[in-house]
């Protein structure tokens, strides 16, 4: 493992303190209904980093910038009189590349949203494995690579139990927003409960996609 | 503002600043879980800043004097609900002083998330913003009852005596329902005759009354969180989570 000078971690400490804030402030975008915002700031600029941008969930990806935009922006279930989310980042761990280009992180939500579903207001808790790849651009720490694993799914005063185990697509009001990514796959699966993708991070020289939490890095990504 | 650029010695500075106010509100929460709300002004709020505020969803207590008057209120409540249950409960409870049994039933967890921490580039401030994944278990009219109370805090800070004290606070709930509820659907419930006479409790009215944060309803428009502190340099140019 590489030596660090005094100075040298001093700045990794703050890098990793940055890109805590750049998720978290991700999530009050997200509640406040901000999601252009959210996208404008908090994203990746550089031409070649948008072209690579992705964000995934267990359904796939939105891969590049106008893609993600078309999902997060253009089919924002939320904003109406009734409807709020909050996706909380907790239990969080992040790792800085050696060579301080990259950060990857993992967290956790207890979430819960009140979204329309069949027409109807519909309360739900929804637990999700969240992962992100942040690259260092010009201006500081970016989203490059977005995941969410969503574990489970179930609407408030229902039982777990009650829900067929796997849960049609068209019945997961998740699945329903998610729509039709730019590259559909079975990106998460949660019938044998706990699934290694995106992986914990662990300390690394440089990134490399099966590091993070891009299509490529998918053990079932086929180019 | 442009952001400061900062030498390794001041940003070390700064990350013991935001882990200190990350503190600081660690430990209110936990003080508010175990029902010490009596001890909460004089350990973590600023005695010398202009105005200190406390807001709830339904306004402002402006004022030293206020702020513990509406901790002194609860903590009141504790008591008293605690000098019930040891009438309702006369083989469990009613051996223990009203000392002893302060605080049985209650539980007020407010685990904090999502933090971001802003400290002034002067050093004399900060700015705080945490979501918090909050229940209320609690003794009340209904009965024993388990609540959802997730919401948001947010505070100003100002450094005093070389600490982190709490200069103004925003509480507010934004989700209350009772725990494995439809929180879209109302839930109403019976009111227990032995428990009844614990709605007479009331808490202070705010000094300045406001609906600052409505609390979610099906008829509530969206409503954003607090809004988030940005970098700044003083606090003059930055804007207040206080009563403006």
């Amino acid at each position: 493992m590489k030596h660090f000078t005094e100075e040298e971690r001093i700045q990794r400490v703050w890098d990793k303190e940055e890109a805590k804030t750049v998720l978290f402030r991700n999530m009050y975008y997200m509640a406040g209904n901000q999601r252009e915002t959210a996208l404008d700031t908090l994203w990746v600029k550089e031409p070649e980093n948008a072209k690579t941008a992705s964000y995934g969930k267990n359904w796939g990806y939105y891969t590049g910038m106008d893609e993600i935009r078309r999902y997060y922006v253009d089919n924002n279930p939320f904003g109406a009189k009734g409807t709020m989310n909050c996706h909380p980042v907790a239990t969080i761990r992040v790792e800085e590349a050696e060579d301080g280009k990259t950060i990857l992180c993992q967290w956790y939500n207890a979430s819960y949203e009140t979204r329309m579903v069949n027409g109807e207001l519909t309360p739900l808790w929804i637990c999700e494995k969240g992962n992100a790849d942040l690259v260092k651009e010009a201006d500081g720490w970016k989203i490059w690579h977005y995941f969410i694993g969503t574990d489970l799914q179930v609407e408030a005063g229902q039982l777990y139990g009650d829900q067929p185990v796997d849960l049609p697509d068209e019945e997961n009001p998740v699945a329903v927003e998610f729509g039709k990514p730019t590259l559909p796959m079975e990106a998460y699966i949660t019938r044998y409960n706990y699934y290694p993708y995106p992986a914990i991070p662990e300390p690394y020289e440089t990134y490399r996609p099966e590091l993070g939490c891009g299509p490529e890095g998918n053990p079932k990504y086929q180019a | 503002m442009v952001k400061a650029q900062y030498s390794p010695q001041q940003l070390a500075e700064r990350f013991i600043d935001q882990r200190e106010i990350q503190n600081v509100m660690g430990k209110y929460a936990l003080l508010t879980m175990i029902c010490k709300q009596a001890d909460l002004v004089d350990r973590f709020w600023s005695k010398q800043a202009e105005q200190p505020t406390l807001a709830k969803n339904d306004g402002w207590y402006v004022g030293l004097d206020a702020i513990r008057g509406y901790y002194q209120a609860i903590s009141d409540q504790i008591g008293e609900t605690a000098k019930l249950l040891k009438k309702v409960f006369p083989k469990q409870l009613g051996d223990k002083t009203d000392e002893e049994a302060f605080g049985a039933g209650e539980h007020f967890p407010r685990p904090l998330t999502t933090p971001i921490v802003e400290v002034a580039a002067d050093g004399k401030t900060a700015k705080g913003l945490w979501q918090v994944m909050g229940a209320n278990n609690a003794i009340t009219p209904n009965g024993p009852l388990s609540t959802w109370n997730w919401g948001y805090v947010a505070a100003d800070f100002v450094l005093e005596d070389d600490e982190w004290k709490i200069w103004h606070l925003q509480e507010f709930t934004e989700l209350s329902a009772p725990v494995a509820s439809n929180w879209v659907a109302k839930t109403e419930l019976p009111v227990m005759p032995e428990f009844a006479s614990l709605a007479d409790l009331k808490l202070p009215v705010p000094t300045v009354a406001a609906n600052l944060y409505e609390v979610y309803s099906p008829e509530r428009e969206y409503t954003a969180p607090p809004k988030m502190p940005e970098p700044y340099n003083t606090f003059a140019e930055t804007f207040s989570y206080g009563m403006n």
